[in-house]
């Protein structure tokens, strides 16, 4: 242990030491110098917000967010790694309540040898359950259970006013909605409660289905998601115009102990999980280009075989986090980084939105190197990302001219009525944030109610202007 | 199981480690200081809820040197016989500071070697005895060569690696492990403000990589294992180049 920090942390009175360091996040095309705390115990947090001067500050996770939500350049980051406790788990009913900086991956470890597994995940299991709340995160399995915030029995969370609140649907509702989705802008979430899934063995049983148009993607998801828990499809982002649409449908659901091989049932639930390889450098150019990502896509599509439907079962970690087995993918983007355009669009207008977004970025040559269609239901949170419909999601390397385009994406998202997901966001204008996010205005009620001088602030809520309601 | 001691159990890898050691159905007794017992209450609390073993916590300081083998004496009383031990308490001061303040060196040097040496060889006398246990101490590769920025720190575990490999020949025979960890730049306090974020290890992949050490009785690991790649290449770079160096 640091005693020079102690003597620090005694003299600002329980706020720990406070140091420079440069912050990126997933995305790595935005970064910025900020001052970083550590807090280790719940007390810290108190002592940052009093020696905060007129600096604003930010919760920081893991930094797995793609554009600027977790970045608070030139004022004060909260880093949770050390407030990782998980403080009770009840085996019997499927209950924990940790601190924020526990990652996902470590509930997992902890909870599924007693047959639990997260009620919700996105596709990265190295994120905190902190910032999945504040991002109020959706899974494979929107369509039944929701996102996040609906597992979430309860929250504390520090305000402005220097004092925890306790909050849930019940208790608090305004805030506790408004903290779901709200990107860490209400305060710094200390802990929460979460009501976990049950499951009888650590792997999936999985359906994947090849399909060559977008309108049969779309009707076969929407067949298969009445059946199956999990629903995802991946399509090839560079495949021609006639041929729009064409990839697989990957379906799941937790497989019982029966569906095992005999080998595997006796310990159902042990996975050996590697830590993975990682990329040890960044190129210093974008190794995902139109040719690596056409050539990359038809090698995949061709590795599916000629047989439509193909099934097995599957480690949950293969299952739900494929692109975890590579640490530090994001990399291979090199030096400028990526963008993750993610946008929802209402049922009705799903078909010709994702349409129109492939064919838009086929034409200007952006093709993306991961392109992932899902349906999604109903929103949690007053700024959760989800809407009843179609979300797509596209990875592009940042090249000269794709903001331009993304912003033509933006126009056409919001005249089909949807929106685009702050957790990836990098680029929105305040007045296309404000036509995507209708419950804005409420959320700022709140948001004003908790955090009249707007305390809690990170690049992303300076970008988008999130302290008033007009756009300029 | 087995009975693990981890002392300096707040720091930033020991954290990782004792749940690693934990996982394994291992009971573990977390020491450091008492001004720490906030976090160390938590931390047992935490290694009860995830992994439903037994965890304790212990007091001691590092810098009163002629306290540390009762400490030991005692921990085996309340809690135990020790199986596997873990001195992870470390202090890494400014170089600029030690340079001119020889209190603060020596105290570092207390730290980060005397009272390993104390604890351990102490612990060690015991196992020896039982012809059984595990010795775990950190090394660093800024112990590899003295480099200007970081020689003080960097001689403190040049010391304590010496110790080590010294113990090992010594126990070799016994049924005793003595493993020496010389960890990369990791994401944990001590390193705070240094500005690159990507260059440093997560501390769960360097407790993993420990974890698995202990496992299969290394003696001597770099965590992430590039480190040992890179300090080879550092340590045979000849003098006249090495001097131009901002190291």
């Amino acid at each position: 242990m640091n005693r020079q920090s102690d003597s620090k942390r005694a003299a600002r009175g329980g706020c720990p030491p406070l140091f420079t360091e440069r912050l990126e996040s997933w995305g790595r095309l935005r970064s910025g110098l900020t001052q970083v705390a550590r807090p280790e115990l719940s007390s810290h947090l108190r002592g940052i917000l009093a020696a905060r001067t007129s600096k604003k500050v930010l919760g920081f996770g893991r930094g797995l967010s793609y554009g600027d939500a977790c970045i608070n350049t030139g004022n004060v980051t909260v880093k949770f790694n050390s407030l990782d406790h998980l403080l009770t788990f009840d085996p019997g009913k499927g209950i924990l309540t940790c601190e924020a900086g526990i990652t996902l991956e470590e509930i997992i470890r902890a909870v599924l040898p007693h047959g639990w597994f997260l009620p919700v995940t996105p596709g990265t299991c190295y994120p905190t359950i902190g910032g999945c709340f504040a991002a109020d995160v959706h899974g494979k399995n929107h369509h039944v259970d929701g996102s996040l915030a609906r597992h979430i029995r309860w929250i504390e969370i520090l305000t402005a006013s220097g004092k925890f609140a306790r909050c849930s649907r019940k208790k608090d509702r305004d805030l506790f909605l408004a903290t779901a989705g709200g990107m860490g802008l209400t305060g710094l979430i200390y802990r929460l409660s979460l009501k976990l899934k049950r499951v009888h063995t650590g792997y999936v049983y999985a359906e994947r289905i090849r399909v060559h148009s977008l309108r049969e993607m779309m009707d076969v998801i929407e067949v298969g998601d009445a059946d199956w828990e999990y629903s995802v499809s991946w399509l090839d982002g560079a495949a021609p115009d006639r041929e729009m649409g064409r990839g697989e449908i990957i379906l799941g659901r937790h497989a019982e102990p029966e569906q095992l091989s005999f080998k595997r049932r006796s310990s159902p639930f042990i996975i050996r999980t590697r830590p993975g390889i990682s990329l040890p450098v960044t190129s210093p150019v974008s190794l995902v280009g139109s040719l690596s990502t056409r050539l990359f896509n038809s090698l995949y599509l061709r590795r599916s075989g000629s047989r439509r439907k193909r099934r097995e079962i599957i480690p949950w970690n293969i299952f739900f986090y494929p692109l975890d087995a590579v640490r530090e993918w994001n990399r291979l983007y090199g030096r400028k980084g990526f963008v993750q355009y993610q946008f929802v669009a209402p049922d009705e207008a799903g078909y010709s939105a994702v349409g129109l977004a492939l064919q838009i970025c086929q034409r200007s040559g952006h093709i993306p190197s991961l392109a992932v269609l899902k349906r999604l239901g109903e929103k949690e949170g007053l700024l959760s990302f989800p809407m009843p419909g179609w979300t797509l999601a596209l990875d592009m390397p940042v090249r000269h001219g794709l903001f331009r385009m993304l912003d033509e994406l933006d126009r056409i998202v919001i005249d089909h009525g949807g929106r685009v997901y702050l957790a990836k966001d990098a680029r929105l204008s305040p007045g296309s944030f404000r036509a995507m996010y209708p419950s804005f205005p409420e959320w700022l009620e709140v948001k004003r109610r908790v955090d009249p001088e707007d305390v809690f602030s990170s690049d992303m809520s300076r970008r988008l202007a999130m302290n008033r309601e007009e756009a300029d | 199981m087995k009975n693990w001691l981890i002392l300096g159990a707040t720091s930033g890898i020991a954290v990782p480690l004792a749940r690693e050691l934990a996982s394994r159905g291992n009971r573990i007794c977390l020491a450091g200081r008492r001004e720490n017992s906030k976090r160390l209450e938590l931390l047992a609390q935490d290694l009860n809820a995830r992994f439903g073993v037994e965890a304790a916590v212990s007091y001691f300081d590092a810098v009163e040197l002629e306290r540390l083998e009762a400490f030991i004496d005692e921990v085996e009383e309340t809690f135990g016989r020790i199986d596997g031990v873990v001195y992870a308490a470390g202090l890494m001061e400014p170089q600029l500071h030690l340079q001119r303040d020889f209190t603060a060196a020596r105290r570092q040097h207390d730290i980060n070697y005397m009272a390993a040496v104390g604890l351990l060889g102490h612990t060690a006398r015991k196992m020896e005895a039982r012809r059984r246990g595990h010795i775990v101490a950190f090394g660093s590769p800024a112990g590899d060569r003295g480099r200007r920025s970081n020689y003080l720190y960097g001689a403190d575990k040049a010391a304590l690696h010496l110790f080590m490999e010294g113990l090992r020949h010594r126990l070799a025979g016994k049924r005793i492990t003595v493993l020496t960890v010389k960890p990369g730049p990791t994401d944990t306090p001590m390193t705070a403000g240094m500005r690159k974020p990507r260059f440093k290890a997560r501390p769960e992949d360097v407790a993993r990589d420990i974890a698995r050490a202990i496992d299969d009785k290394r003696t001597v690991i770099y965590t992430p294992a590039k480190w040992r790649y890179i300090m080879c290449v550092i340590r045979h770079l000849p003098w006249f180049i090495f001097k131009r160096l901002n190291l």
